[in-house]
This record gives structure tokens, sequence and C-alpha cells, in this order.
């Protein structure tokens, strides 16, 4: 790079430039100027087909730097992954929003139905995938901590924001600052500005909602993973949580102190 | 306060919010000056397209699995790019630095370049905001451009305090992009993308929260975001592909347990 300097660029030169811009802004093309530029020109057939050979060919590339690197995953092996994850992926924020839905239809009907075997389909995740996830999380039996990796895969899944403020072997806590599901999924006060807007500093008691889907049935999930971890290991009850209007989530991770206690005497 | 917004713009909307928020930080009182950050060579879109198709095999998998995609974050390489001389080469003298760019499906390589060559920018608080088609994705759009800017500071010895990201409801490659982002702003959030755009009531919210939050100084946005953590937990790749195989070890121990009570 060379040492001079060019002019200073002012504010006034900004707006004048932004004035100019807005006057003659682009606009986002059509599809059908995609097929009717002349072919000669960049954008036309021709780099379709480039473009198209190139989306394609590029993941068949990935998938197969991924055999070469892990030699241990076959052909069909893979394509069964590939496919459950994909389904599994999509299908998590559906199958938790229908969960949401079933709690505001919870009184008649097919709501009710959902509602009452939610929490068996959410068992069942456990029973079906726990062995995997204790397996692949590397989950340490003894250390409470260890658990806690299942509720930041299902927050990264889901787009959840949350840090954890406390982490011991026996007691750890986690704050979830942020989650799609409140004011959108979770039902609150609609007038309510408090809830949904991060900007919003006002009063927030308004944005209460309906927190049983949490503090039910997702508490209820973890539950089940963490006994089939441990059977020591537990949630505290929730005492704060978005959908009451608080600035956030919180889940006590906890180790009975019975077991502890075994664990001294035995030795 | 002084304080030094530089600018990366190849459509104009980047540029549009940089006056915005240079505007939004004279009204409070501080000093602005600015620096237009721009390639010797710009490219059209179609060659643009083409340096970044490496990418979207990464993207495919990065869906699929989380670890990958944090991998793939924190490793990936920018092309190198030749920018024009600075205007203001030395950053020191600023109180908060301001970087802003649009979000070419990378980080783009002028500021990729710009990092490189700017001085003075140890202990500098920096601020950056962008703008791009769809809605402030999580993962594709903020933690995609964000934190490998994020990243790149702190080797410099800078941080990251503040960061908006808006949209400018336009995309170079054609309206069928537009309405996959329109369908994914309904999808995650309920709200169409023109909700998230730079003159909506949110992105005025957004843009006086980044002036505060650039003035105060006091957030670390990895720090806040989570993006400090090496990641622990896995994909649904890695549990999916891990299914299989604890079956088969719960079977073989199975059969070992039969074959050796019944010895």
């Amino acid at each position: 790079m060379k040492d001079t300097q060019t002019k200073p660029f002012t504010l006034d030169d900004l707006k004048k430039e932004v004035e100019d811009w807005r006057r003659k802004r682009p606009e986002t093309k059509t599809f059908s100027s995609f097929f009717t530029d002349p072919v000669d020109r960049a954008g036309g057939m021709r780099t379709l087909a480039v473009l198209c050979t190139t989306l394609i060919s590029v993941p068949l590339i990935e998938l197969a730097n991924l055999l070469v690197v892990r030699p241990s995953l076959t052909i069909f092996h893979t394509t069964i992954v590939v496919t459950g994850t994909i389904t599994l992926r999509f299908l998590t924020r559906p199958l938790l929003r229908l969960g949401c839905w079933a709690v505001r239809k919870k009184d008649k009907g097919i709501g009710k139905l959902i509602y009452d075997n939610y929490g068996k389909l959410l068992h069942l995740t456990i029973v079906l995938l726990g062995p995997s996830l204790k397996w692949y999380f590397r989950i340490d039996p003894d250390d409470i901590r260890s658990a806690g990796k299942f509720q930041e895969w299902i927050n990264d899944t889901l787009g959840v924001e949350g840090i954890w403020v406390e982490s011991d072997i026996s007691r750890a806590v986690r704050h979830e600052t942020w989650c799609p599901f409140v004011g959108h999924d979770i039902p609150y006060d609609p007038t309510c500005k408090g809830k949904y807007d991060p900007t919003y500093t006002g009063d927030k008691s308004c944005a209460k909602g309906c927190p049983e889907y949490c503090s039910v049935l997702m508490v209820g999930w973890l539950k089940d993973f963490l006994r089939y971890i441990n059977p020591d290991f537990d949630l505290e009850p929730m005492k704060y949580m978005l959908p009451n209007g608080d600035d956030y989530c919180e889940m006590v991770y906890i180790k009975k102190q019975g077991h502890m206690e075994a664990e001294e005497v035995g030795g | 306060m002084n304080v030094l917004i530089a600018f990366y713009s190849r459509t104009g909307y980047t540029k549009e919010l940089a006056l915005i928020i240079a505007e939004e930080l004279v009204s409070k009182g501080h000093e602005v000056e600015l620096e237009k950050i721009e390639p010797v060579k710009e490219d059209n879109m179609w060659p643009l397209l083409w340096r970044t198709q490496w990418y979207w095999g990464a993207l495919a998998l990065g869906i699929l699995s989380n670890r990958y995609r944090e991998y793939f974050i924190s490793n990936y390489r920018i092309p190198e790019v030749d920018i024009k001389p600075l205007a203001h080469p030395d950053v020191s003298k600023y109180d908060r630095v301001c970087i802003g760019c649009g979000k070419q499906t990378i980080v783009p390589c002028a500021i990729e370049a710009y990092l490189r060559q700017v001085k003075g920018l140890k202990g500098k608080k920096v601020g950056g905001f962008a703008t791009w088609a769809g809605p402030p994705l999580k993962h594709f759009e903020v933690e995609h451009l964000f934190r490998p800017i994020a990243d790149r500071l702190e080797r410099r010895g800078a941080s990251l305090v503040s960061i908006v990201g808006l949209s400018s409801r336009y995309h170079e490659y054609h309206n069928q992009m537009l309405n996959i982002f329109e369908f994914l702003s309904r999808v995650r959030y309920g709200k169409p993308i023109s909700y998230f755009s730079v003159h909506s009531d949110y992105g005025r919210q957004h843009i006086k929260l980044f002036c505060d939050e650039l003035v105060k100084g006091t957030t670390d946005i990895k720090d806040s975001r989570g993006w400090r953590r090496s990641f622990q937990g896995t994909g649904i790749l890695g549990v999916a592909s891990a299914s299989p195989w604890t079956t088969l070890e719960r079977m073989r121990t199975r059969f070992e347990k039969k074959v050796l009570d019944k010895a």
C-alpha cells in the first residue's frame, strides 16, 4: 500500500453522495431478467449454468472431504446421517411450536390430545436418543455441568440465547436471555410493547404470558434427560421466566445432597 | 468524543446507514470523521459470487452441524484485495471507531484489507454496523459477519463493543433470494423483512441503541453473544451419527455378556 493519504471524506460529502444515491438506488432484478439478459453478458444463461454446476458440485466435494477425513463413515451410514439430520434439524422447531400451540388449546379437541401426550413424546426422544446424546456430549454422570450441554444444544438449535452464570460440579445456573418463542408462540398481552422489543426499558409486567410451556413441558424434558444421566440430578422449579416479564429464564441444575453424602460415606 | 466511521459500501445501502449513524452521533454532540474504504478494482456481482463459491457447500454442512459451523466461522479465509490509500491510516487519535460494510456472504474482502492495514487499533472500542438483504438471522447473518470481525479486532488488541445489522431489502442476485429471506423472516420472527429495515421503527431504535452502547463502551460483544467460548456441544449431525454407533456398541456388549455368561 502507498503511504500517500487521500483527501478526507467529510459528512457533507457523504450527505451529497447519499442524496444522489437515493435518486438512483439499485433495485432488485426479477427472475425473468435473469433469462432475458444476453448470453455474452455476465448474468446470462451461461453464467446460470456455471452457477448451477457450482451449487451442485460443491456440496458433493464437501461430502467427499468428510468421507476422507472420517473414513469410518460409510456411504450408507452417511446417507442415513444426512437424511436424519436434515429431518431432525427442521422438525425440532415445528415440534416445539406444536407444544406451544397445544398449551393454548389444551382445553378441548385435538389440542387437549396433543397436550396430554406431548410430555410422552418428549420423553420418547430421550428414550431413543438418550444413550447417543450422553455418548456424544461426553457427559460425565457425576458432573452436573456437563449435563448442561444438552440444553446448550437445544438452545443452539432453536436460537435461544443464554449464558451460564454459575458452573459447579454439583450446581449450575443458566440464564436464558432471549427466546424466539416468547411473544411469538408463547402468548402474552398483545398490547404490551415490553417483551419482544429489546430496546424497551419501561414496565414489563404487562408482558405476562403463558409460562406453562417452559415451566412444565420443557423443564419436564430436561428433567427426563437429567434423570436418565443420573437419578440424583434435578432442576429446581423456575423462579424467573421471560414470559412472566422477568429479564431471563433461570434454570438451576442441582445434584441432590443425598448422593454426595453417600459418596462421601462410601469413600 | 471523537469518532471515526469507516465504511465500505458496494451498492449504497451501507453508506446510507453510515450517514444515519453519523447524524445520530453528531446530534449527541460527538465529533465524527469519515473513512470511505474503496477497493482499487470493484468487482461486479458475478466474480463476487464465484470468489465465494467454496462457501456454499460449507454453509450447507453448517446447517447440518453446529460444530462444523463454529469451526468454519473461526477459520474461513477471506480473499485479499487491494484498497485505495486511506485518509485516516492511523486511528489512535479517535476515542471510538465504527466499521461498516454489507454482508457479502462472508466478511467483505475490502474490510479484511482495511483491518490489516489500519494502525493504532490497540485498546480501541469498536462498533460494527452492516446491512444485508434479509432479517438479522442469528447465525447466518450476525455471527457469520461480526464474529470474524470481532476475532480480527481482538488479535489487533481492540474489542467490538456494539453491533447493529439491518435489512437493506435489496439483493443483487434477483428477487428470488429476497423471497427466500422473506420466508425465513416470517418463519423465524413472524415478521416481514421490512420490519428490520433501516428506516423502520426497529431500525431507528437499534441505531440509537448502537450509538449508546458504542459511546458507553462497556459491552464486550464476544462475551455477551457467547462467541468467546470454544464450542463444547455438538450438532445434530453428531447426535445422529452417534445413534447407530451406540446401538451397535450396546448390541456388541449384550452379545459379549451373553457369551461370557454362558461360558
